[in-house]
């Protein structure tokens, strides 16, 4: 297989790091939820790219037997991934709801700030 | 078998998991007051019931195979219980259900009573996502599970937001590495895939023998191995545990410290010994050293951080780090008797620390905080609980008698058997470092004078204190009766290392 030909795998890592390097160099916890979610989008793509087959069409049952098909499994798989991923979503930025609340703000320096200093006080 | 149970011995794996489900759906009708409560603990019961039988009959005649909706594996999603799946069943639902009758006033106290309802359903969705895990036959399920599990206790986490603000932060930090960790094990289980065209748990081990498949299945190793270590808080990526459980309401640490890291190194003994590739039944030399290392540096680790924390929360959470260290010892280097020792030492240590997460959440209950500054002369005006508390820390260093001590034998003995005594010595080191922070609490508590104006409290109510004395009584039960629970574990591994070892 040529270099090129893995294409998806390649766009798959790379979405992946960028999302994993937002969660990790970003303060705010609004841009780390979306990094999550692209790190997670980029696995959806890699088993995607694993039901793929040259030339095939979508997974209905015909009598021809020359017709190739895709690999449906594989996309079923990511469809419940998918729901995963947007439940996931849906409890952290409830999360980051609940901190903006009790803390106003989202930027997680100055959260750790206001739990040190509230340390201090002794309360 | 109890008769009116006879119908449905067939359907024992899938009700294990249909009974908390049904019951975390219908738990917010109930409304508020106790009765979620008494039907929490209900559910739990007939769950436990259960995992009872389910024990019992897979002495008697074997593991279970249970094929879902009627579908034959491979193709079909497959529910397998051996041995080992139906221990750690016993252990998830028999802890839960305990702690679950302990919670009703810890849980009121910490909860506002709208949320109540809400709270006893995601407390058994929860658990119903953890017995998931450990029925599960196919590679797949145990993903969506492990989030089912790990969505809700996120949510549980945080619900200690109405005593310490702290809670949130602590699970959104958690959310981000838990999910990085479940997102690891779905790549691994997709490079699985993508290697064998199998989801199946034995079918994929049959093909990972005959076929061990280079750099795919070794890519697949390292993101599985990755994952499981972030989802059972294995050193060093055990940061979210110690602040999580010290945030959380007392009643979920409790809950969380007995069965979700349990459910989590079981994980990692299935996938390392029944689902990838092994070498006649036992790791190649690279994954004992780097599993082996990682439980050394969590042992002297956590029991060093233990040893200095401000409250009894954040020690036994550091305290946690160090005990998942000795099972993942046990369970790296893939002889017999250190594998026992391993899934002794994981039953031991849910009801120990379960029952010392319960004795921090009791003090927190009748003195708003476990802060040692305030737990001066504890054990004069607390003496049952205190005592308790005492009781479960010999068991954490092993003293003769309790249970530690049955489960750390057996682990030293399979250390020095497969020729790793460095490891074997790590393992005694930490039992005295175990010493160490458990006397901090003795002097303490029963050492330093009563402060002058600390105010009249009571001993802890008698429903709080029954169950914390039947988890540690029966730890210490289990440590001068051994012989029965040895046994089954002994099997457990026998049957996880392929019958050699």
């Amino acid at each position: 297989m040529t270099l090129l030909g893995l294409f998806n795998h390649w766009a798959f890592v790379i979405i992946m790091m960028v999302g994993l390097y937002a969660i990790i160099a970003r303060n705010n916890m609004v841009k780390k939820i979306l990094g999550l979610g692209l790190f997670q989008t980029g696995i959806f793509l890699m088993y995607i790219t694993l039901g793929v087959r040259d030339g095939a069409t979508a997974p209905i049952l015909q009598d021809d037997p020359a017709v190739i098909y895709a690999n449906p499994l594989p996309h079923v798989l990511i469809l419940t991934a998918i729901v995963v991923s947007v439940s996931t979503m849906a409890v952290a930025l409830a999360l980051a709801i609940g901190i903006r609340e009790s803390y106003g703000t989202v930027e997680a320096d100055e959260v750790a700030a206001i739990d040190q200093s509230s340390q201090e006080v002794g309360c | 078998m109890l008769n009116f149970l006879q119908p449905w011995s067939l359907h024992f794996p899938v009700l294990l998991v249909l009974i908390p489900l049904l019951g975390g759906v219908l738990a917010p009708l109930l409304g508020r007051g106790s009765r979620g409560w008494a039907w929490a603990v209900l559910t739990m019961g007939f769950a436990t019931l259960i995992a009872i039988e389910m024990l019992l009959a897979i002495r008697a005649g074997g593991a279970i195979s249970y094929p879902l909706g009627g579908w034959p594996p491979p193709f079909g999603i497959e529910l397998r219980v051996d041995m080992l799946s139906a221990i750690v069943a016993l252990v998830v639902t028999s802890v839960s259900w305990i702690v679950t009758i302990y919670a009703r006033r810890s849980v009121q106290m910490e909860i506002p009573g709208d949320r109540l309802g809400p709270f006893w359903a995601v407390w058994l969705l929860a658990i119903t996502g953890l017995l998931g895990i450990v029925v599960s036959g196919d590679a797949f399920n145990v993903y969506v599970l492990l989030e089912i599990s790990s969505l809700t206790i996120y949510g549980l986490i945080a619900m200690g937001r109405s005593r310490d603000r702290k809670a949130l932060v602590s699970a959104f930090n958690y959310l981000i590495l838990g999910s990085i960790g479940a997102s690891f094990i779905l790549i691994g289980i997709g490079l699985l895939y993508a290697h064998t065209g199998t989801l199946n748990m034995s079918d994929l081990h049959q093909r990972l023998q005959a076929n061990d498949g280079g750099a795919t299945v070794l890519t697949a190793r390292a993101f599985l191995l990755v994952g499981l270590a972030l989802k059972m808080a294995l050193f060093p990526l055990h940061f979210w545990m110690p602040a999580a459980y010290s945030t959380a309401p007392s009643a979920v640490a409790g809950l969380l410290s007995a069965t979700a890291t349990k459910v989590g190194i079981y994980m990692a003994m299935r996938f390392l010994y029944t689902v990838l590739p092994t070498e006649g039944g036992t790791l190649t030399d690279p994954n004992i050293w780097l599993l082996g290392g990682c439980a050394g540096g969590a042992i002297f680790y956590g029991s060093i951080q233990a040893s200095r924390q401000p409250s009894l929360s954040l020690l036994l959470g550091y305290s946690s780090v160090a005990q998942v260290g000795y099972i993942v010892l046990g369970l790296a280097v893939g002889h017999i008797d250190a594998m026992t020792g391993s899934i002794l030492h994981l039953m031991f240590h849910a009801l120990m620390k379960g029952g010392l997460f319960l004795c921090a959440g009791i003090f927190l209950y009748r003195l708003g905080t476990n802060d040692f500054t305030q737990l001066a002369g504890i054990g004069r005006r607390m003496p049952w609980t205190s005592a308790a508390v005492v009781l479960g820390g010999l068991g954490m260093i092993g003293i003769p008698g309790t249970a530690g001590f049955i489960s750390k034998l057996h682990l030293l003995r399979g250390l020095f058997l497969a020729d790793y005594p460095i490891l074997a010595m790590l393992v005694l080191l930490g039992s005295a470092m175990a010493a160490i922070y458990t006397w901090r609490f003795v002097e303490i508590a029963y050492l330093k004078p009563v402060p002058e104006d600390a105010e009249e409290i009571l001993e802890a109510p008698f429903d709080m204190l029954w169950p914390v004395w039947l988890l540690i009584g029966s730890s210490l039960w289990l440590g001068l009766n051994p012989a029965p629970v040895v046994e089954i574990a002994t099997d457990a591994a026998r049957a996880l290392l392929g019958g050699g070892g």
